[in-house]
């Protein structure tokens, strides 16, 4: 697939073209002015975001159509991410964030059509002094609405990392189907974590489940792994990386995921 | 020479002592079929010898070849040639399969194995265990059937070949097939060299492997030691003539109420 950087042309609204790689590097440009992305109907449209992001980004996703977007966190993206998908529009938003900085996201998306879809898959490592928050919200507003989110995280050192989930669904919107888990591993006795997996149900036709696990590495896998020779360090990485690795499967573009393997096998 | 010797060694479990002076000797190329009813010291006993943490040693000694196993962290006792297959694996979530054969693999190696022949070998050891292949794709353990699970307890022990292996209930929830299969490889390997230290309820599995000998684990103690009649006579009566003709009381194994949550919808504050 082409890969085309669009960095230096965006503009306030923005429409991403279909079958590329579509490519915003945020550490070449001052974005902190609102960002708005139109994903036209029937499209299917790769983005992939890094760098630098403060500003507040809205995807306004129409009929048909599909979004897939991976968000590597490799410095400051402090955004407020929005989207308002149509009837049978798809969003799978992958975020992967091995760097040692403050965080402080929050993504909201409103399934406003039927048949509408979303996804959020993120792999965090929160290490040092770090605080990471990260708040995730979908609105189901319409029937047949899909929600999937997905938090993995580890923290390590003094740092703090907090996973807020909340899937709403509204009155009317029968056969919605939302699902959150969220898993963090406190890796040391100075981190702070937090999982709060929330669910608002005002409608009795739906699926909705989520789990929500926050503790130190087990260590019944700790000696399985060490009962067949590797030190109690390896076993521990061999853990961690199976905690932040799948991600990787997600992301599209290919320079991502060899630098999120290499920071993997370099920072854990 | 692989010898190992388990000298009046008392174990404790969250300060309830379960093992009370257990002495037992395995002799390179040895296979010993441990017997006794549930909840009297069996898995203990194989769980301290591997070190898991959970289990206490307050007493005894552990030796392999004369070298102290206890001063050992887990993986020394594996790369000393220790090896305990569990009767429940744990399940990994992440860790693929393939990657932590070969890690362990290669910790038992002073060169990491070619990619070639880590295939070579494990395509050759799932054949063995009747498991197929693409096995290896998937993470450790996870979604695997009671006896998938088996099937790769027994493949890591063909992969990484130890001196002296522990197999505790390696036969339970296996149908038949399965168990001629497992029993087969374990027969094979013991003929070549491998001791082992066989903890199973079942007459069935002890018939295919042909232990050397055996013994009864009663109250945290080995009270008797055998032959294969032992073997066969427990299962045909049972262990009451421990009683009537050794005077031997077996204590009732204690079973707690189950902790019951009303409760839904928390965060899971533990270890998963």
């Amino acid at each position: 697939m082409n890969k085309k950087d669009i960095t230096n042309s965006l503009k306030s609204v923005n429409v991403l073209e279909e079958k590329t790689l579509n490519y915003i590097d945020f550490t070449k440009v001052d974005s902190s002015v609102p960002l708005s992305f139109d994903i036209v109907e029937n499209s299917f449209v790769y983005l992939s975001l890094r760098g630098n992001c403060s500003s507040d980004i809205t995807f306004n996703v129409k009929e048909n159509s599909t979004l897939i977007l991976n968000i590597l966190f490799d410095t400051q993206i402090n955004s407020k991410v929005k989207f308002a998908l149509d009837d049978n529009a798809t969003i799978n938003v992958s975020g992967c964030d091995l760097m040692s900085s403050n965080r402080d996201f929050h993504l909201t998306c409103d399934l406003n059509g039927i048949n509408s879809k979303g996804e959020f898959h993120l792999a965090c490592l929160s290490s040092a002094n770090d605080n990471k928050v990260f708040d995730v919200n979908f609105n189901h507003l319409n029937i047949n609405t899909v929600s999937i989110m997905e938090n993995y995280g580890i923290s390590k050192d003094h740092s703090s990392l907090s996973f807020v989930g909340n899937s709403f669904i509204q009155r009317g919107s029968k056969k919605a189907n939302a699902r959150q888990i969220t898993k963090i591993v406190a890796f040391d006795e100075g981190v702070k974590v937090k999982a709060s997996p929330i669910l608002s149900i005002d409608e009795n036709d739906v699926i909705a489940s989520h789990g929500a696990s926050e503790g130190q590495v087990n260590q019944d896998h700790i000696f399985y792994l060490m009962s067949r020779g590797l030190s109690e360090e390896e076993a521990k990485k061999i853990i961690i990386l199976g905690y932040l690795s799948p991600i990787i499967n997600y992301f599209i573009d290919d320079d991502m995921k060899q630098e999120i393997s290499s920071h993997l096998d370099r920072g854990i | 020479m692989n010898k190992l010797e388990i000298i009046n060694l008392h174990v404790s479990v969250e300060d309830k002592e379960i093992l009370k002076g257990v002495n037992l000797t395995i002799n390179q190329g040895e296979c010993l079929a441990l017997l006794g009813p549930n909840g009297h010291g069996k898995s203990t006993l194989l769980a301290a010898i591997m070190g898991n943490p959970h289990y206490k040693v307050t007493q005894g000694k552990i030796l392999l070849d004369g070298e102290d196993v206890l001063s050992m962290s887990i993986d020394e006792r594996s790369k000393k040639g220790l090896f305990l297959a569990m009767q429940y694996p744990s399940e990994i979530p992440g860790v693929v399969n393939q990657d932590f054969l070969r890690a362990s693999m290669n910790a038992h190696r002073d060169t990491p194995i070619k990619l070639f022949e880590f295939y070579r070998s494990v395509e050759s050891a799932s054949k063995k265990v009747n498991l197929p292949l693409d096995m290896v794709n998937r993470f450790l353990n996870e979604g695997f059937s009671g006896g998938e699970k088996k099937r790769n307890e027994i493949l890591q022990l063909i992969l990484l070949n130890p001196s002296i292996a522990l197999l505790d209930e390696i036969d339970s929830g296996l149908d038949v097939d399965a168990i001629n299969t497992i029993a087969s490889v374990i027969d094979d390997l013991h003929q070549k060299g491998m001791s082992f230290l066989v903890v199973s309820h079942y007459a069935r599995l002890y018939d295919l492997i042909h232990p050397t000998h055996s013994a009864i684990m009663i109250n945290g103690k080995i009270v008797l030691e055998g032959d294969k009649t032992l073997i066969d006579r427990v299962d045909k009566e049972g262990y009451e003539f421990l009683k009537r003709e050794h005077g031997i009381d077996i204590a009732k194994e204690e079973k707690k109420m189950n902790t019951v949550s009303l409760g839904a919808c928390a965060v899971n504050q533990g270890t998963k």
